[in-house]
């Protein structure tokens, strides 16, 4: 079984193997995470070295105050914002919630199901502004509590709360628009 | 995820409080099954590999950077040394011997070069593969 604590004290003590099931144990989280923030393969790969570099270089300042999962989100989210306001011109500081916000994606001929169904979720949720699928990323597939996320974005509470129930009500109404009832 | 769970997420994170109907519960429900399936995708194979030899190329350069670091250090004090202690003529002594081994010295500074410079010509091609 992975014991963090221990493995931990191995890498601070030099031991890059130790280092190395952090990597694997926490890939999957990074992948999630700028998956859902970036659009670029190439770009997901070079980011995500970048953030378990910054993690080893920084793991003697982990104070323990929080779970090392939430410290690793953290330093994944402080990245890609600064990877994006580098290189995109995406806006992201704002969202203007009386914007009239529409999905792109047209209504499937079909009714999807099993595999077919989720990646046309993943498809509708990469339109969506990228703070909410920020938050609903790191709140449904990443299982971060709504104290973790402000921890990790430093958004405040009330504002989490405010996308979530916006990414979750704009999927759910074009979800009904396109008759899954 | 069951129902109940979905309705106790909403009612915690939902703004207006308002009662959620029969059948905007199942497609929430339908909503947050596939948000909550981990994704297929994921880092390249060597992924933790790669990491691994870029930090080690890391490390071996802030290792050299240290080791140049010293013999500069060292290098200094010797001049130093050889300016303060040594007169004119030790000094053209010294030279005269310099120029008796000068292809033997020569040789061993070009072999250093040389296995430095190849040695960061492997690490460098190690961490872009």
């Amino acid at each position: 079984m992975f014991d963090e604590e221990k493995t931990i004290n191995e890498i601070l003590k030099g031991n890059l193997t130790a280092f190395q099931r952090i990597v694997k144990q926490y890939q999957n989280l990074v992948y999630s995470i700028l998956n859902r923030m970036m659009t670029n393969d190439e770009d997901i790969e070079d980011v995500g070295q970048e953030v378990f570099i910054k993690v080893y270089d920084n793991l003697k300042n982990f104070k323990r105050e929080s779970k090392l999962s939430t410290w690793i989100a953290k330093i994944t989210y402080n990245v890609a914002v600064n990877y994006i306001k580098k290189n995109s011109k995406q806006q992201f500081n704002t969202i203007d919630d009386r914007s009239d916000f529409q999905f792109s994606s047209e209504t499937p001929e079909t009714k999807l199901i099993g595999k077919e169904f989720d990646i046309y979720i993943n498809r509708l949720i990469s339109e969506l502004p990228l703070q909410y699928r920020t938050v609903i990323t790191l709140y449904h597939l990443d299982d971060f509590s709504i104290q973790e996320i402000q921890n990790i974005t430093k958004f405040p509470d009330g504002t989490i709360k405010g996308y979530l129930f916006r990414a979750r009500k704009l999927l759910k109404e074009k979800l009904e628009k396109d008759g899954y009832r | 995820m069951d129902t109940d769970k979905i309705l106790q997420d909403l009612n915690e994170n939902h703004e207006s409080k308002k009662k959620i109907s029969e059948s905007d519960l199942k497609t929430y429900e339908l909503l947050f099954n596939s948000l909550e399936k981990p994704q297929e995708k994921g880092f390249s194979l060597g992924f933790s590999n790669h990491i691994i030899r870029k930090i080690e190329a890391k490390q071996q350069r802030k290792f050299n950077l240290k080791i140049y670091s010293l013999f500069s250090v060292l290098l200094l004090m010797g001049l130093i040394f050889l300016s303060i202690f040594f007169s004119k003529d030790q000094m053209k002594m010294l030279f005269s011997i310099f120029l008796e081994y000068k292809f033997a010295v020569i040789f061993l500074l070009v072999m250093v070069i040389s296995i430095q410079l190849s040695n960061k010509w492997f690490i460098q091609k190690e961490t872009e593969n």
